[in-house]
Order: structure tokens, then sequence, then C-alpha cells
């Protein structure tokens, strides 16, 4: 049996979503159109207003429908202190995992020769124009261990130098919990390279 | 062509990128299949086994089945640390991995090839070597194993290339004599030292003819594209204050 043009349209739509497979969006259009109209609706609308308002923010790229972010105009957080991350996801998780107290900068992606993504397609030009404004003092890298990760850790660890701001980058591990013998081999030459003195 | 059961082949990642939701399409380059593209399944999930293994400059030995353009990634394991390429040597790692996945095609057996590949990365991750000359003799052996090797030794008209002379580099024939330098003649003493491989040790002036040599030798096999990693190199190097 096939279903009508409209509903047919709707499952095709709902498929954009990622984990998103034919059997599940029949599902959601089924439900959304003979149990939950209202919550539809309601969908509907939250989608249209965040896909027309939603911007990034003007200083560190996070998704928003503000100009500047909460993070970037809260007054109580460090606004020398600057975290490179990849996505917004990022800054979600480190924000839920530690106490840290700067602000972000979002890349959306790295640097990736291959896949034809440079520097300017990360916003590092206008990471450059922060640091040439002066405020930032110190940079934390929070990029993937990868090696598209490494390249852009290296790329702007030669900015930094430039503008003499300090860098750092966050440590790669063995995972709490985890052991050795079950750690992939190279994380755990990662973690050996890395090794801290300990009292 | 279709791989034994069970058997495990040695394989460097040249590049992958995301497919699906969790999956990856990798790019291997072996000995005996020459350069593979297969799916890894799930790849990107949290739990994969392979999670941190498909990653560019890491030696793995691999299973894979199918057949086409695309087959399926069994099994993979590490056949030693991944190399770690010093700084802006990453840039240089791009740049050979790209010509590979340009000038390579999918399923030629390339045991040559592969040595020379493999010398040329553990040559970039040493930081003793000089770069440019790792790669000048890398670009040598990769046009002669795509069958447009280089003549150095011997001029278009069969004589002895001479160090002390000057030639016009004819793609077709070979190095033609010339009256004297300019702007794109290569010197005798330039083609002889990427001949032995720079095995006198490498010079910076004569490494600088022999890679204007190579970018004018390359360019036509190349094509319009340019060559991403030679755009991050020369940003990198902006930046940095080694000159290589």
């Amino acid at each position: 049996m096939a279903y009508s043009p409209l509903i047919q349209d709707l499952i095709d739509a709902l498929r954009c979503l990622p984990g998103v497979g034919p059997r599940s969006a029949q599902r959601m259009a089924l439900h959304l159109l003979q149990r939950d109209r209202e919550a539809g609706r309601r969908l509907t609308r939250a989608m249209q207003q965040a896909l027309e308002r939603v911007g990034q923010c003007r200083q560190c790229r996070l998704p928003t429908e503000e100009e500047l972010c909460d993070l970037c105009r809260n007054a109580r957080r460090d606004q020398g202190v600057l975290c490179l991350v990849e996505s917004p996801a990022d800054v979600f998780a480190l924000e839920q995992a530690t106490d840290y107290n700067g602000r972000y900068f979002v890349l959306m992606g790295r640097l990736s020769p291959l896949d034809g993504v440079g520097p300017d397609a990360i916003g590092l030009d206008r990471l450059e124009e922060q640091l040439r404004q002066g405020q930032v003092r110190e940079i934390i890298l929070a990029v993937s261990p990868t090696v598209e990760g490494e390249a852009t850790a290296q790329y702007v660890a030669d900015m930094a130098a430039e503008h003499a701001v300090r860098c750092s980058r966050i440590a790669h591990g063995v995972p709490v919990g985890g052991e050795l013998e079950y750690v992939d081999s190279g994380t755990l030459s990662h973690a050996f390279a890395g090794r801290r003195d300990y009292r | 062509m279709r791989q034994d059961k069970g058997r495990l082949l040695a394989a460097w990642v040249l590049h992958r990128r995301a497919y699906r939701d969790t999956s990856l399409i990798v790019e291997l380059f072996t000995a005996d299949q020459g350069r593979v593209g297969l799916v890894a399944r799930g790849a990107r999930g949290s739990r994969s086994r392979w999670r941190g293994l498909l990653e560019p400059f890491q030696p793995v030995v691999a299973e894979w089945r199918g057949r086409g353009e695309l087959q399926t990634l069994v099994q993979a394991e590490p056949a030693g640390p991944a190399l770690r390429l010093p700084g802006r040597r990453l840039a240089s790692g791009f740049y050979v991995n790209e010509l590979m996945l340009r000038l390579v095609r999918r399923g030629d057996p390339a045991p040559e090839l592969f040595a020379a590949y493999s010398q040329a990365l553990r040559g970039l991750s040493e930081e003793a070597r000089q770069e440019g000359a790792v790669l000048r003799v890398f670009e040598r052996d990769l046009l002669r194993e795509l069958g447009y090797a280089l003549e150095l030794r011997h001029t278009a008209g069969g004589d002895a290339v001479s160090p002390k002379a000057h030639y016009r580099y004819d793609a077709d024939a070979g190095p033609v004599p010339v009256a004297g330098p300019g702007p794109r003649t290569v010197s005798g003493a330039a083609l002889l030292a990427l001949a032995d491989g720079y095995r006198a040790g490498p010079d910076r002036l004569l490494l600088d003819e022999a890679r204007s040599l190579m970018q004018a030798v390359l360019a036509p096999h190349l094509g319009q594209r340019p060559l991403q990693s030679r755009q991050l190199y020369r940003n990198l190097l902006k930046r940095g204050d080694r000159d290589e």
C-alpha cells in the first residue's frame, strides 16, 4: 500500500534527521498525524522560529539567536581565556564536565586539507582578529586527537605564538575506570608520553 | 580483486571521511592491491573496536570483503604505533597522501610504491631527516611507479648529464642542454643529486631547484584543481619561523 502524497512527503522529510531510517520516519509521521497533532504544530512553530532566527554568536560562533551568546555576555566569566572546540556539542560537554570559567570559540570543523577545509572555513581568520585586539591572554586547545585536530592545533599554536598568547592543549589519556589492557595502543602511547610528575 | 579469507594485509590509512551516521569510508594503501576504498561500518560509534585506529599515518593489517569500488572492512589491527609527524611536517604528510589519492588508481598492485611511500612517511617522522629531500625522492619514485620515470642521468640526446651544465627539462624527452641558467632551467648537479637520492647530503639550493622541477613535472598529472595540502603548507610556513 502506498501513502498519500502528503504523508509520503512528511515521511521523506523526516528522514533528513540523523539516525532516522524509513521505518522510524513512518512511525513519527503516523504518530504526529494520528495521536498528537498539537505536538506536531508546536514542532512546526519551534522549527520555523529556530531556523529563521538562530545564527551564530558574533564572538564565539556558538549557535544563538542573540548577537552575543550567554557565555560571551557573562561578565563573571574570564573573557581573557579562550577554549577552542570543534562543535557546539563540545561546549556543552565541557560545561557539564569541568568548572572552566572562560570563553569558547567554536570552529565548526577542523583543518582538513584533503577535504578542502582551510583555515578560513573554520573561522581562524576571525580568531586571529580577536587575538589582534589583544583581549585574549590564553588559548586552550580542546580539539580532537586526530591528525586533522593535530593540524588545527599546530596552526592555532603558531598563531598564538605570533601574538604572544599562552597556548595549551587538553591531555589525551586513559579513560577514568579503564583498564590499561583494553585501552587502544594510540591512546596508551599518548598517555605514556604525556605522563606527569606524581607525588 | 578479492582477498583470501582470513588473510590480513599490511596497509597504510591514506584518508577517511564520515559516511552515514556512524561509518567511515577509508582509503587504504596496500602493496598487493594498491589503493583500496572500504566502508568501515560503525567505525565512528563510541564503542567501535576501530576507534582511533583508522587514522592517516597509521600502519595497520586489515581484511576486507566484497567487490567493486567500495568493499567492506572486516577486520583491522594496528601494525605498530602511528607515526607522529612533528609540527609542520604534518602538512607534508597530508601532501604525500593527497598525491597518492589524486594520482594512484584503485586496485593496481604497487609493491615498489608501497616501499617508497613507507620510506617517505618514516623519513618525515624523523626530525633529523631533511624534509625536502624526503619529499623529492618520494615524488621521483611515485612518477616512476606511475610509468612516467624522469630521466635524470642522461640528456635527451643520450649524453651523460654534467653537474656543471644547465638544462631545460622536457617532460617527454628529458633534460635538454641550454647555454646557461634561466627561469625554467635546472642544473645538472640538481638532477644528479635527485637521481642519487641526496646521498651526498641534502643541499638547500639543489633541493630548491628540484622542487621547482617536480612542481612543473607533476602539474600536468594533477590537472587544474590545486593541491589543498600545498595551500596549508604555505599557510603554516607564512606563520612559522622555519623555512623549509
